[in-house]
């Protein structure tokens, strides 16, 4: 897995590619110390092919972080990524462009 | 005398003759359709000219005339109706007061017109409330028409009270003949009916009613009570009127013989014209003396020559000896004493005494003398006829309100008691022996239905208890044999609310070798539920020694025969599955055929020939059967009650609707099969109560893929998780599923991976063992690991419905695994968790 940052004022784009599984979802969630005075989090999922249930996990944190100081996206999900978060009823809870 | 008998029989018979004839008008003829009123008036009518006959056909029985005619309105009355007899007996009557101008008596004009019309009223009022509209038996037939005929003599005495002397004539020449042929008449009617119809004999190994008992003592009763008044007033009213009789000719005798002997002093007997004088003054002195009114007193001299003739008869007898007045015997008799003579053709009382060589000797006909008892006796018993007659009824009809009115609404209850009717409650209260005869009936029923309940609470404990021994020993643990993948078996029982005879069984019975097995006992209940105990042992302990299904049902019907006495039997089907090759030899009793699925076509009917139940009869044989069966096809057992179960039409669910149920189900599981056709079941038969055993058995066969299978070990650390995914992924390469199901599977196998990984062991070593099957349409991947015994599809479902800050994370990994894969299934064997998840491929 892979994360690109990109930090422009009050904005945090994050990219993530590759597996968002239980191995590599700590590196995600590693970044939680860089949402501090950020007021929008654009997650960008162009290039995540997979995700399980700890990589839910690490985006019910950033949005439960988020919801208090601003905003949470998630933008170009893919068709199998996006299964499972219908499926898990996360579709409901996340921005998703 | 016998001549005029004869004819009065004669015409009593043409009342009974008559009655026979309307009976079968009435049973035979389209008369009976005729309505009531107009059946009772022509009857009516057919009478009343019976008692015009009756008039008509008057016999001279000497000096007086006797009629059969008042028991024609009698019969009609007691026999067909009261309408009817009052109609005859009014036609009879008014015919009757008529008849005076072409020939009838009119001296009995009043007494015989009354006295049938209310021979009419009085048959009426007697089958009203006497026989309760039935007719009465013939002694009582007899009774009525001789009362009868009592009130209409007396009627005749009555009216002719005036002249007693020549009424009494009458009525004592009549009295026989009247009373014998009219009661003769209505009796004779009565039996002859009685033995036409049958009731005589319906009646002979009856018990006789009550009321009928009452009747017969209470008429015995007043008959022997009539006849003892009768006879005391009789013989006190004899002795009284003789006594009257011994004075009056007493004193009439004392008075002559004074003056004979007053006038004898005067008397000179030398001189002859001194005793003719004399003898000239004694018949002044006689001639004038009477003895009441038809007596005489007369005196004779020492040879009995009669000196003093008779008061009235002019000297007829004067001269003449005493024989010819019939009184020579006197001087028999002591003087002053009463004796009987026939005096002048008649019958009399006599008395003489002598004085100086004359007798005096006075007579009084004891017709006289009897006058007034005859009167008394008529007017007395004309009293006690109407008094007792009044009494037995009273009698009679108070007993019935009283006791035998209560007996019946007694009997009323008991009947709906006994018809099974507990609630019914007897309250017959109207006095203290049948109050507490209720109280004590009710109180029996109160304990009596505490008691069923009782029975019935502890019945129906039983019977559940038995219920649930009877499912215990079903295969109730799926899957059944986790470790082996060849096949998959699931089967359902739903037992009807009593127990039934429906089993499921399944077992290994070799290598490679599964037996599978429905079966319906005839019958419900413990018995059945016995039975069916009986027989699966018997079929599994004969299948698992590794007989062929044939010889298996041969030694079990010839077991099950042995003390068989119930008669019941089975219907069965066995068959034995080798799942390495797919084969299924089976064996059917009776069963209603399995549906067979073959994969890609779809479900048909096994068609082949059916041996006979078992437990039927004993060296029947079966045949064995061959089905090879491919990768994916099924066998559907079931047992009659599934296509019998009903709708609340009684439409049964049948064959067609199980068929396309199956065929639309067709693409699930096994289990979700059954349970879904078992919900169709339920769905279609609605409210309507379940009336017979619903068994179901599924089994699929998958195939084996030689060398295939494989499995790794490996350790169950934080790596786990990585080497799985990377295991199962090498593992199904070549298999036919797309992306999004390749990632599916991934997802699956990571959630599950990371879960054993993390908590199985609980920090410390152990092992997961990974197992993939490839089968011809699905691969199946199971978990196996021998930490903290946790079946994860316990957990409940995490609400995903939650907000972000509501939701918790725990959960959603199996409840991701269930959603990714076909099926999940999780079992614990030789204290292992082994967790089997199941993805079909993806068709082209």
């Amino acid at each position: 897995m892979e994360i690109l940052k990109n930090v422009d004022g009050g904005t945090l784009c994050l990219s993530v590619s590759g597996r968002l599984d239980n191995t590599t979802a700590p590196e995600l969630e590693a970044h939680k110390e860089a949402l501090t005075g950020i007021t929008s989090l654009i997650l960008d999922f162009t290039n995540l092919e997979y995700v399980s249930s700890a990589g839910l996990r690490v985006l019910l944190t950033f949005q439960k972080i988020m919801n208090k100081q601003g905003s949470m996206t998630i933008k170009n999900v893919s068709p199998d990524v996006m299964e499972i978060i219908d499926i898990t009823g996360f579709s409901d809870i996340l921005t998703i462009e | 005398m016998v001549e005029v008998y004869l004819k009065l029989f004669a015409i009593s018979l043409i009342s009974v003759a008559v009655s026979v004839g309307v009976y079968f008008l009435d049973k035979k003829t389209a008369f009976n359709k005729l309505p009531y009123t107009a059946k009772q008036a022509i009857i009516g009518v057919i009478f009343g000219i019976v008692a015009i006959t009756g008039t008509e056909l008057g016999v001279d029985v000497g000096g007086a005339t006797a009629n059969v005619r008042d028991a024609a309105p009698l019969c009609a009355g007691l026999i067909f109706g009261g309408p009817a007899g009052i109609i005859a007996g009014a036609i009879g009557g008014v015919e009757r007061w008529f008849a005076v101008y072409w020939g009838a008596g009119a001296y009995a004009q009043i007494a015989c017109s009354v006295s049938t019309v209310l021979a009419g009223l009085y048959a009426a009022a007697l089958r009203k409330f006497l026989f309760e509209g039935k007719r009465p038996s013939a002694t009582f037939g007899f009774v009525t028409g001789v009362i009868m005929e009592v009130v209409h003599l007396t009627i005749l005495f009555i009216t002719h009270i005036g002249d007693p002397e020549k009424a009494i004539d009458i009525v004592s020449i009549c009295v026989i003949p009247m009373t014998v042929f009219n009661g003769l008449a209505v009796m004779l009617s009565v039996l002859t009916l009685n033995i036409i119809s049958g009731s005589l004999k319906a009646n002979k190994h009856q018990y006789r009613k009550i009321s009928q008992q009452i009747q017969m003592w209470l008429l015995s009763i007043i008959v022997v009570g009539f006849v003892t008044s009768s006879a005391f007033v009789y013989s006190f009213q004899t002795g009284a009127s003789k006594n009257d009789a011994k004075l009056t000719l007493q004193t009439q005798v004392q008075d002559v013989k004074n003056d004979i002997e007053e006038q004898f002093k005067k008397v000179d007997t030398s001189d002859p014209a001194s005793v003719a004088e004399f003898t000239e003054e004694i018949t002044e002195i006689t001639r004038n003396r009477h003895v009441g009114r038809s007596g005489f007193i007369v005196v004779i001299d020492k040879d009995g020559t009669i000196l003093s003739d008779i008061a009235s008869h002019n000297d007829e007898y004067l001269g003449k000896n005493i024989s010819v007045l019939g009184l020579e015997r006197f001087s028999d008799y002591k003087e002053n004493m009463i004796f009987e003579a026939k005096v002048l053709q008649s019958l009399s009382f006599a008395m003489h005494t002598s004085t100086e060589g004359y007798t005096v000797i006075a007579s009084i006909s004891e017709a006289e003398v009897f006058n007034s008892r005859q009167s008394l006796l008529i007017l007395t018993s004309f009293m006690e006829a109407l008094i007792f007659g009044m009494l037995f009824f009273t009698i009679y009809n108070l007993i019935k309100q009283l006791v035998v009115k209560k007996i019946n609404s007694v009997n009323k209850s008991l009947a709906k008691i006994i018809d099974g009717d507990l609630n019914v409650s007897v309250n017959v209260r109207s006095s203290d022996e049948f109050a507490s005869l209720s109280k004590d009936i009710n109180s029996t029923v109160t304990t009596l239905k505490h008691y069923i309940d009782e029975a019935a609470k502890r019945l129906d404990k039983e019977l559940a208890f038995a219920k649930s021994v009877q499912h215990s020993v079903l295969p109730s643990v799926f899957p059944p044999f986790p470790n082996i993948s060849d096949f998959d078996i699931y089967a359902e029982m739903h037992t009807a609310k009593e127990v039934g005879g429906d089993f499921y069984d399944f077992y290994m019975c070799g290598e490679s070798k599964v037996a599978f097995c429905v079966a319906d006992v005839s019958g419900k209940g413990i018995p059945a539920a016995m039975f069916m105990m009986t027989t699966k042992t018997m079929i599994k302990n004969l299948t698992e020694t590794g007989l062929s299904p044939e010889e298996v049902f041969n030694l079990a019907n010839e077991k099950l025969c042995e003390g068989n006495d119930a008669n019941m039997f089975v219907t069965a089907w066995l068959g034995i599955l080798d799942y390495k090759t797919g084969v299924v030899e089976f064996v059917n009793a009776g069963h209603n055929p399995p549906l067979l699925y073959r994969n890609g076509t779809g479900y048909e009917t096994i068609k082949a020939r059916s041996g006979f139940v078992l437990a039927g009869m004993e060296g029947m044989t079966y045949k064995k059967q061959t089905i090879q069966l491919s990768p994916g096809d099924r066998i559907f057992l079931y047992t009659d009650g599934v296509t019998e179960a009903s709708d609340k039409d009684n439409i049964l669910y049948g064959e067609e609707r199980l068929f396309n149920k199956l065929q639309d189900t067709k693409d699930d599981n096994i289990k979700d099969i059954i349970v879904k056709v078992n919900e169709d079941i339920d769905k279609y038969k609605g409210e309507v109560a379940q009336f017979d055993d619903i068994t179901m058995l599924l089994i699929q066969f998958n195939g084996a893929v030689n060398n295939t299978d494989k499995t790794e070990i490996f350790k169950a650390d934080g790596d786990a998780p990585t080497k799985i995914s990377n295991f199962i992924k090498e593992s199904i390469k070549d298999c036919p599923y797309n992306k999004a199901s390749l990632n599916k599977i991934a997802v699956a196998v990571e959630e599950i991976a990371v879960n054993i990984s993390n908590y199985a062991y609980g920090g410390k070593d152990g092992e997961i063992e990974v197992k993939v099957e490839l089968r011809k349409d699905l691969s199946r991947i199971s978990f196996t690991d021998s930490g903290v015994k946790f079946n994860p599809l316990e957990k409940k479902d995490p609400d995903i419905t939650l907000s972000a800050e509501e939701r918790n994370i725990g959960g959603l990994g199996i409840f991701l695994v269930k959603k990714m894969m076909d099926d999940v299934s999780y079992s614990n064997t030789d204290g292992k968790n082994v967790l089997k998840i199941t993805k079909k491929y993806d068709k082209e």
